[in-house]
């Protein structure tokens, strides 16, 4: 296991951290007495250092001990698992996001549950119960890492990102009711001060289906390329504006979408000291879809358009240190229902979305791997190499 | 399949992520099917349940206004048979001819319900003979004017309210009921709902929903198949099973055929949950946009005439794929509120040349 990176404490100039971001994470710290969560400000590293002093020295029960209370209780009572160990402070303000959390997802889902889904109150309260979800979810999944892994067996964030990044890889797509099978993923990341353009391509190897898409995006805060200096941790937030038109040669339609999507990630050492190498990562955004159907001489068949939810979260860790191999695992929630995983069917009749694994690490500063598993309506899974430029000067 | 992925598979199955609309699809190619006195009996296409079979006596649940049925008896076999059709037309006829398509005496008795038929007949020994249900002609040549209602669930005890009105409906010869029939998918729930039905007399021929659908659901036993077509005045109603959310690749097979079969006539497609909801935000609806796009691609190209949902609980009207659309799901579940007109049905008025030709929702006050 690579040692963690010593805390980075750099000035660089504040950026325009919008009140979005506030407005989730803000309140959560501010509630639980934290220091505010401003990413791009000085960093309190005398602060966290002395917190970390703290739990090293705070007397607390075993941590195998502290990690299964982390469970149970912690499941039901976040921080559990900190307050065990001591780290009292922490457990509080974990016990505090899944209050938050929980009261939020309670808003989002009683309206829902209130009004027999309706038409007018179901987006928004699915919305707010993902933000609630998202909030209680880390911070449960915070506090089981916090407990189990000791602090000099973390990782670090990469403060600041490459100009270029290329993946090429290959998925499997097992889905019963189209045949997706084995898919070529081909993406490129270029990103220039706070700007980023993501196009990619999903290309079946059978050529049944097609999946092109266009990224542009803002980096409000947070790790972006050089000469930009490095963030104080790896929170950030961006707005994304995408189109993505998914083309099926085999069948007689295609799906074109556009989206609006702001998301960001949390570094959750913002949070507690105590979380450090931790993250949690939420977007909420909608989509516009249009289906076009080609069937040739038969009729002419007008489109159909759809709005769709697009809401994601996720916790994840920082893996390696300051130099590979190093890289990040995120474990999610994605509400897409256009996408090749789409929704969880049966069990939750079409509503929810899928869940996935994504994890990347770099052996070298330029060459990487990531792995992808995705289970929804489909299971996708596979491999991707990773190659990237303008990581440093 | 390539074994990484059957793994990830197996273990998807062992997590309780079984595939049951695929399971529902295999089941559906079991309904219909008895033996029982040396006959066996084979119901084509699955178009009737068999709720009972034992030496002399056969007890049938019609998912279809007419259905073929073949009853092949050994040398030994009982010959004399008390046959119950349930869930028919009103003034609907069982005909029986053997082997050498010569009609077999059938004596009708008295049934307790219009929807009842109850005949004796003498079924020939190690012969094949075949049983027909036919159904009267609609009432005016060409025009079926069918009641739809969807998702009763919890509202079992509620139901009388809207059966009375449709049975009172002058001219309606069917009810299409979009699924959710029960809260839970019990066998004690559907017996319960069948009682209500035996209210109306006209048959009801439902979608499964996915309320009705939990693993190892009556469903099969007590209305027959998921996944079924049939034709009435010239008209075809096919209902798929997309209580999942998705459709199984089998049932999709059957529907391209039962497209191909429909082309030329006015054709309904019914399913409980709809490709895409009107609300999309919402997505009460296919799991997968693609997978609904794909199916829209499917009933364009077998030029539907009309779709019907249920699963929303309230009351939509809509195109999708240019095809008409409506949500009915006021059978008494919880109402979306505060927008839905409550409880209510629709009347539809299909001619067998020009499709559709007239609806109307009727709510009901609570």
């Amino acid at each position: 296991m690579v040692l963690a990176r010593p805390t980075v404490v750099r000035r660089q100039r504040r950026g325009p951290c919008l009140s979005a971001w506030v407005a989730i994470f803000g309140l959560v710290a501010a509630t639980a007495g934290a220091q505010p969560a401003v990413a791009d400000g000085p960093a309190d590293g005398a602060a966290s250092q002395r917190s970390t002093e703290q739990a090293d020295g705070a007397q607390g029960l075993p941590r195998p001990l502290a990690g299964l209370l982390s469970f149970l209780p912690g499941l039901l009572l976040n921080g559990s698992g900190q307050f065990a160990l001591g780290n009292r402070d922490a457990a509080y303000r974990l016990l505090a996001m899944e209050g938050i959390g929980s009261a939020l997802a309670l808003l989002g889902v009683l309206p829902i549950g209130l009004t027999g889904a309706s038409r007018y109150v179901t987006g928004p309260g699915a919305a707010l119960a993902v933000l609630g979800v998202s909030l209680g979810s880390s911070a449960w999944l915070g506090d089981v890492f916090a407990t189990l892994v000791p602090l000099e067996l973390r990782g670090a964030p990469e403060l600041a990102k490459p100009v270029l990044e290329a993946e090429l890889g290959y998925r499997y797509v097992l889905q019963p009711s189209l045949t997706y099978g084995s898919v070529l993923v081909n993406r490129l990341t270029l990103r220039w001060a706070s700007w980023h353009l993501e196009p990619s391509a999903w290309l079946a190897v059978d050529g049944s289906n097609l999946r092109l898409r266009a990224l542009a995006g803002y980096r409000y805060f947070g790790p972006r390329p050089y000469p930009t200096p490095e963030a104080r941790d790896g929170s950030f937030l961006d707005l994304d504006l995408g189109v993505t038109h998914h083309r099926f040669p085999n069948h007689g339609f295609a799906i074109t979408t556009g989206e609006l999507f702001p998301h960001g990630r949390l570094d959750l050492s913002v949070v507690s000291p105590e979380l450090r190498g931790a993250f949690s990562e939420i977007g909420l955004g909608f989509g516009l879809e249009r289906f076009d159907y080609s069937l040739g001489p038969v009729r002419d068949v007008p489109s159909d358009y759809s709005w769709v939810l697009l809401a994601r979260f996720g916790f994840g860790i920082y893996l390696g240190g300051d130099s590979p191999p190093r890289g990040e695992l995120i474990l999610y929630y994605d509400h897409r229902h256009d996408d090749f995983a789409a929704g969880i069917s049966q069990a939750f009749v079409g509503i929810a979305g899928h869940v996935g694994l994504d994890g990347e690490l770099y052996f070298s500063d330029q060459l990487g791997l990531r792995t992808d598993v995705q289970l929804g309506g489909a299971v996708v899974a596979g491999l991707s190499l990773l190659v990237r430029q303008g990581v440093k000067p | 399949m390539s074994r990484p992925i059957g793994w990830l598979w197996l273990v998807l199955l062992g997590t309780g992520c079984s595939d049951l609309p695929a399971e529902r699809a295999e089941r559906d190619l079991e309904v219909g099917l008895a033996e029982a006195g040396g006959v066996r009996f084979v119901v084509t296409d699955g178009l009737a349940a068999v709720r009972q079979a034992v030496p002399g006596q056969l007890v049938l649940w019609s998912s279809a206004p007419s259905f073929e049925m073949s009853a092949d008896a050994a040398a030994d076999a009982t010959s004399s048979w008390l046959v119950e059709l349930r869930n028919v037309m009103p003034g609907a006829r069982l005909e029986a001819f053997s082997s050498a398509d010569q009609p077999i005496a059938v004596t009708e008795l008295d049934a307790p319900l219009p929807t009842r038929r109850l005949v004796e007949l003498e079924l020939p020994a190690a012969s094949r003979s075949v049983l027909r249900l036919v159904p009267p002609e609609p009432a005016e040549p060409g025009r079926v004017r069918v009641a739809v209602l969807g998702d009763i669930q919890g509202g079992i005890d509620r139901l009388g309210d809207l059966l009375g009105p449709i049975g009172a409906e002058p001219g309606v010869e069917l009810l299409l009921e979009m699924g959710d029939l029960t809260q839970g998918g019990t066998a004690e729930e559907m017996d319960r709902v069948e009682l209500a039905f035996a209210a109306l007399p006209l048959p009801v021929y439902s979608a499964i929903g996915n309320h009705d659908a939990p693993a190892d659901t009556p469903w099969h036993d007590h209305f027959g198949r998921a996944n079924q077509r049939f034709v009435y005045g010239g008209i075809q109603f096919t209902l798929v099973d997309s209580a999942g959310a998705t459709v199984s690749s089998l049932a999709y097979d059957w529907l391209e055929g039962w497209l191909d079969e429909g082309r030329a006539r006015t054709h309904v497609v019914t399913m409980h949950i709809a490709p895409l909801d009107p609300v999309g935000l919402r997505n009460g609806s296919f799991a997968s946009r693609a997978e609904a796009g794909r199916m829209l691609e499917l009933l364009a190209i077998g030029q539907v005439d009309l779709t019907l949902y249920g699963h929303i609980h309230s009351y939509y009207a809509f195109e999708n794929a240019g095809i008409p659309a409506f949500i009915s799901g006021g059978g008494g579940a919880s109402e979306e509120r505060p927008s839905g007109p409550g409880r209510h049905y629709l009347v539809i008025d299909l001619d067998s040349a020009r499709g559709l030709v007239g609806t109307r929702m009727v709510p009901i006050g609570d």
